[in-house]
């Protein structure tokens, strides 16, 4: 399955409905990046949302420093939050 | 070549567009899209997760209101970035409204009532605390007799079930009869931050643990008894649904309980961990959780499951 990349801000209500996951794939990633499906309905929702399309090198780069904030905010946890949470993996978009 | 009429006794309608509420099995030409549209019955593999209103105040472990349902949930408290929240918002199916904020803030913590008679209670660091929400105000009540981080639990303001605890992972369970707790039996495998849907008196309680378990008990008033694993191991997601018909999810995992067994559905359009919800099997809403598209936790989802699903006939 080929996909597109693009950021884009979650405006909340509606910025993806009901029909749009039937009709194509997406999934929202941390630095607002959005792996979509790559069909027209996909294309369409890019123009929705006004994505703005990035490579998959791009956007795995935003990923990446998103997880390695966090990655660097759990390390400096005490380790009683270790323990009782998970440190933030990393992602490796499809 | 058969002929529709001939075998349904009419012709098929030309519509511009799709009807607004089709019925099973109805067929029908889009002339908008020039296409043969046809529709199969529904049901939760056709379930979908579509965005919600985004939060006020992003936070991860969110306790929530876990008899609220899609249209009518409290985000009690949770966690920010480095500290707890002692936020609380209101979600009425398309927007959240920040109400007074509770008393004492904290995340990871479990929760039980509706939007407008919430119970909220443990949680970091760890702590026994209970409130209780009137529509208005937040209220101190009596304690929980154990300090639980990650507890989880489901009921009503007035009889509610604490399960477990993620501190030296807990197998104790309490119940609320409106003024108290009172310790009653155990789970047979101790965790907390599990998954716990239905009422004080018929649960169920899925996943949870660190490291991450996927057993699942049952609760039915008296005893826990285990039943079938989630397909994945899932801890710090969110429920909802009852004991019969459950559903949990978090990051890439959506699983939903018909009595008997998991079945694994289509997962969150945002992944998260530190996810919360409440509502049921077939309407349910998920708000917090991280990282999201911008690690602050604002999202919201709402899972619907179709009666009628539309299709495009094709040739192939």
């Amino acid at each position: 399955m080929a996909n597109k990349y693009c950021t884009a801000n979650n405006w909340g209500k509606d910025f993806f409905t009901h029909e749009e996951r039937t009709n194509f794939y997406l999934s929202g990633q941390p630095g607002n990046v959005w792996v979509v499906g790559d069909n027209t309905h996909g294309d369409a929702w890019i123009a929705k949302v006004s994505g703005v399309s990035k490579t998959q090198v791009e956007a795995q780069a935003i990923v990446d420093a998103e997880i390695a904030t966090a990655q660097a905010a759990w390390d400096a946890e005490s380790d009683e939050h270790k323990a009782l949470h998970s440190r933030p993996t990393d992602i490796t978009l499809p | 070549m058969t002929v529709y009429k001939t075998i349904k006794g009419f012709t098929v309608q030309t519509i511009a567009g799709d009807p607004p509420t089709p019925n099973i099995g109805q067929i029908w030409y889009n002339s908008t899209s020039n296409t043969l549209k046809g529709t199969t019955a529904g049901g939760a593999a056709a379930g979908t997760w579509s965005s919600g209103g985004n939060m006020n105040t992003g936070r991860t472990s969110i306790l929530p209101s876990q008899g609220g349902t899609q249209t009518a949930a409290m985000a009690g408290a949770g966690g920010l970035p480095v500290s707890d929240s002692n936020s609380a918002e209101q979600y009425n199916g398309t927007s959240w409204t920040a109400v007074n904020n509770v008393n004492n803030a904290r995340s990871a913590g479990g929760g039980a009532g509706t939007s407008t008679a919430t119970l909220i209670f443990g949680g970091n660091s760890p702590t026994v605390d209970t409130e209780s929400f009137d529509g208005t105000n937040w209220t101190e009540l009596a304690n929980l007799n154990t300090s639980k981080e990650s507890p989880r639990g489901t009921g009503t303001q007035t009889a509610a079930i604490c399960v477990g605890g993620a501190n030296s992972n807990s197998n104790r369970t309490e119940t609320w009869n409106g003024s108290s707790w009172t310790e009653v039996a155990e789970l047979n495998t101790a965790r907390g931050a599990g998954q716990c849907m239905g009422l004080q008196t018929a649960a169920l309680f899925a996943g949870g643990g660190y490291p991450t378990v996927a057993v699942v008990e049952s609760w039915n008033g008296s005893s826990w008894t285990e039943v079938a694993d989630l397909n994945t191991g899932t801890n710090d997601g969110g429920a909802a649904g009852t004991q019969a018909l459950g559903l949990v999810f978090r990051l890439a995992t959506n699983e939903a309980w018909n009595g008997s067994s998991w079945t694994e559905l289509n997962n969150l359009g945002v992944p998260r961990q530190g996810i919360s919800g409440c509502g049921t099997q077939t309407a349910a809403v998920a708000f917090g959780g991280s990282p999201g598209p911008s690690a602050s936790g604002l999202a919201t989802e709402e899972w619907t499951v179709p009666d009628v699903v539309i299709k495009t006939v094709t040739t192939s």
